[in-house]
């Protein structure tokens, strides 16, 4: 009886000795991914509490977790002295200073800042004599410019015109919002949809015109590049789930998706007798 | 006796030699490896290396020894074979002249963010912090796409972990106690 109390009592301690621990560890590794100030942690009482459960260690697994603390603990000391080093270089600025301080210097004073700090780097590129030769090849065998023309249906020369703002955003010279602004209406929109369910990639992209369609493809593919959405397939279908956060995936995946004229075409088909119902 | 001689010697081809091999881009990053000029130019390369220097500086242009990789702390370079050597201009550039190198403002004032930021945070910093900071200036998808534009350009490496660190250009390029006392002492605006 005493026997098995004693047994109990062992492995809460046991158990509250590797917390213990582990709180050791992910207290360094947040100092190593550059979280918390290295001075934070006192090293002294963290091998305290090394030293303290190193005697009651029988389990290997424990003796590994001892080594992996006291492993985190050097790289700790390491930074400790790396700060130290830095804080008396010419180098030292006080991060939450500059982070102050950055954003309110205008892009142009930023700008000649770099520029008296930059020494760029000098190089040529070759030119060899096969080089040469194929420019000299292209360039005889190109047509005269009015027969290129020609191509494009234009007739000679043309004198320079003006056209209307409307007109501009018509032929797509000129964007009516930021690539900035679109991506953030299709991300609400994306959110909206999905509702915590996810959305089938297809009739989330395709939309009545086809340029539209591709417009939206193309979104959508800087949406998942940058974490905002993630795809995922099931069911012989794509789906896209939206983050509610920004999550960068780590090991990223290329996935290319052909959207053609004849997709487009079938899923407008697809939908155009529930149009019809809804119109009747 | 034999090394005194050493010193004095001028070596002409090597010398041409060692400029084509530094300024011509034959692959993935300018310049050339120490054990390539070694090869190239025979063990007196430094002397050689030290001559070209001598007529480079003369038209704005030296040559910098670059640590093939960054220690953990990311300023203490290992110099070792794998060391490259580049050509960088001597002084610096207008920024008249960085645009039309192609630069954008907006490019080299972000740049100077990101780099005074990750020097700030002893040479690591986490991305996500990087865009943080840069997207209070230029906003979120900019600030995004110009995390990956410098990375991709040699500026900015990335661990496993997602942490920036200053790459192989920064190192050669920028002269980091210039750009922090000069953005400490810039005045708020």
């Amino acid at each position: 009886m005493t026997l098995t109390k004693k047994s109990e009592k062992d492995t809460i301690h046991r158990v509250a000795a590797r917390r213990e621990m582990l709180d050791v560890v992910k207290t360094c590794e947040a100092i190593e991914d550059r979280r918390f100030n290295p001075f934070l942690l006192d090293v002294r009482y963290a091998l305290s509490i090394l030293g303290r459960y190193f005697p009651h260690w029988k389990e290997l697994e424990d003796h590994c977790l001892d080594a992996k603390a006291l492993n985190h603990l050097s790289r700790v000391l390491r930074l400790q002295g790396s700060q130290l080093r830095f804080q008396s270089s010419s180098l030292y600025a006080d991060p939450s200073f500059l982070e102050e301080k950055l954003p309110t210097l205008s892009t142009k004073k930023l700008a000649e800042v770099f520029a008296e700090s930059w020494h760029p780097v000098v190089e040529l590129e070759q030119v060899t004599v096969e080089s040469v030769s194929e420019a000299i090849t292209y360039w005889n065998t190109l047509a005269p410019i009015e027969e290129r023309w020609k191509r494009f249906g234009i007739d000679g020369y043309v004198a320079p015109g003006s056209l209307e703002v409307d007109k501009l955003q018509g032929m797509g010279v000129k964007a009516q919002e930021l690539f900035e602004e679109s991506l953030l209406r299709l991300w609400r929109e994306l959110l909206e949809k999905s509702r915590s369910n996810k959305v089938d990639y297809q009739s989330f992209v395709c939309r009545e015109s086809f340029a539209k369609t591709i417009e939206r493809a193309l979104l959508v593919s800087f949406l998942i590049t940058y974490g905002y959405a993630r795809m995922v397939q099931s069911k012989g279908a794509m789906w896209l789930i939206p983050n509610e956060k920004q999550r960068i995936e780590r090991r990223p995946v290329s996935l290319p998706i052909s959207i053609n004229h004849e997709v487009w075409s079938k899923w407008k088909e697809s939908t155009e007798p529930s149009v019809s119902m809804e119109t009747k | 006796m034999e090394g005194k001689h050493r010193t004095k010697r001028f070596y002409g081809d090597k010398v041409k030699r060692a400029a084509h091999l530094l300024l011509f881009r034959r692959g993935r990053l300018p310049g050339a490896k120490e054990w390539q000029l070694r090869g190239a130019l025979g063990e007196d390369y430094e002397e050689i290396i030290r001559q070209l220097n001598d007529r480079l500086s003369d038209v704005d242009l030296e040559i910098k020894k670059i640590g093939a990789k960054t220690g953990d702390s990311s300023f203490g370079e290992t110099l070792t074979p794998e060391s490259r050597y580049l050509t960088t201009l001597k002084g610096t550039v207008t920024l008249r002249e960085a645009r039309t190198c192609g630069w954008r403002i907006d490019s080299l004032a972000g740049l100077a963010i990101t780099i005074a930021y990750v020097v700030s945070k002893q040479g690591k910093a986490s991305r996500k912090d990087v865009e943080k900071i840069l997207a209070r200036k230029f906003g979120k998808w900019h600030a995004i796409a110009m995390s990956d534009a410098f990375t991709r350009a040699g500026y900015l490496g990335e661990d496993e972990s997602g942490m920036l660190y200053l790459d192989w250009r920064t190192r050669a390029e920028i002269d980091l106690r210039t750009l922090m006392s000069l953005l400490v002492e810039a005045k708020f605006e």
